[in-house]
């Protein structure tokens, strides 16, 4: 398997085949980080985004952080942006995510929505903080290259919505 | 927090996810890329083609010559191809002094 590093590279020099395999690679982890941040219709299209940021800007890629941490801190910044703009259109009463719950396997719905309802009540650089760190399998100083936060913030953010997604599930059993 | 609620809270966070393969997005995604090219390169041809008629127009009414007319024009033309293919020619430029370091 290629290196993400290397598909870099190739982006730069405008390949389109490591564009599509880099994007294969990483759009389902994007969306999901994104689906947390964003309501679900402007997720996929900041993740969009995202991407074409990559294709524009995979030159500047230095390699001071992995290739993971410097994609999801493009999404984050995106993600921010867009948020800021909802604010401004809307109002802090008015931003809010529409639930877009589904049942699967291992989860039921009822609980799927309690949880989406506890992650609406964390701000939004905790929700980002738990998201990369509990979903996505990030390492703390990973999330916080990616966040560009001290590392305290984010294991004070991890830990601030981890209990408060257990508190939610214990209650909710 | 016992690692089998971390999991817990991993799988409901991910219950959501889109499918590992997506082709739609994709799809929408060289759309959208093909989008932003031809919309920045229609910006870019109608700026050169204003900047065009400006030139011409500002010769023409202050009586120069054939040849002084022409080698505005020609002038102006090198500027609106520099413009409309900018983009590539920076992209080389960058490539090579990446290369020399």
């Amino acid at each position: 398997m290629e290196e993400d590093a290397a598909l870099l590279a190739a982006i730069a020099d405008g390949s389109e085949r490591a564009f599509n395999v880099f994007v294969d690679r990483h759009q389902r982890a994007v969306r999901v980080f994104l689906r947390g941040l964003a309501p679900r219709s402007d997720a996929d299209d900041i993740a969009q985004e995202t991407f074409l940021a990559i294709w524009s800007r995979a030159d500047r890629y230095r390699g001071a952080a992995s290739v993971r941490s410097w994609l999801f801190a493009i999404a984050w910044r995106k993600a921010k942006d867009s948020h800021r703009r909802s604010f401004r259109r809307l109002g802090r009463e008015a931003v809010h995510h529409d639930i877009h719950a589904v049942a699967s396997d291992s989860v039921s719905l009822d609980e799927r929505i309690t949880l989406e309802q506890a992650m609406m009540s964390l701000s939004l650089a905790e929700r980002a903080a738990v998201l990369l760190c509990l979903a996505g399998g990030f390492s703390h100083s990973e999330a916080a290259a990616s966040l560009d936060m001290p590392l305290g913030t984010i294991k004070s953010h991890v830990s601030r919505g981890r209990e408060r997604l257990k508190a939610v599930l214990e209650s909710h059993k | 927090m016992t690692p089998n609620l971390d999991q817990r809270i991993a799988d409901l966070l991910n219950a959501n996810a889109p499918r590992e393969r997506d082709p739609m997005f994709r799809i929408q995604l060289l759309a959208r890329r093909e989008q932003k090219r031809f919309h920045r390169r229609t910006v870019l041809v109608l700026c050169a083609t204003l900047a065009l008629i400006a030139i011409v127009s500002s010769s023409y009414r202050s009586n120069a010559s054939f040849a002084e007319t022409a080698s505005v024009v020609l002038l102006g033309l090198s500027l609106a191809g520099l413009m409309v293919y900018f983009p590539v020619v920076a992209h080389v430029l960058r490539r090579s002094r990446l290369k020399d370091v």
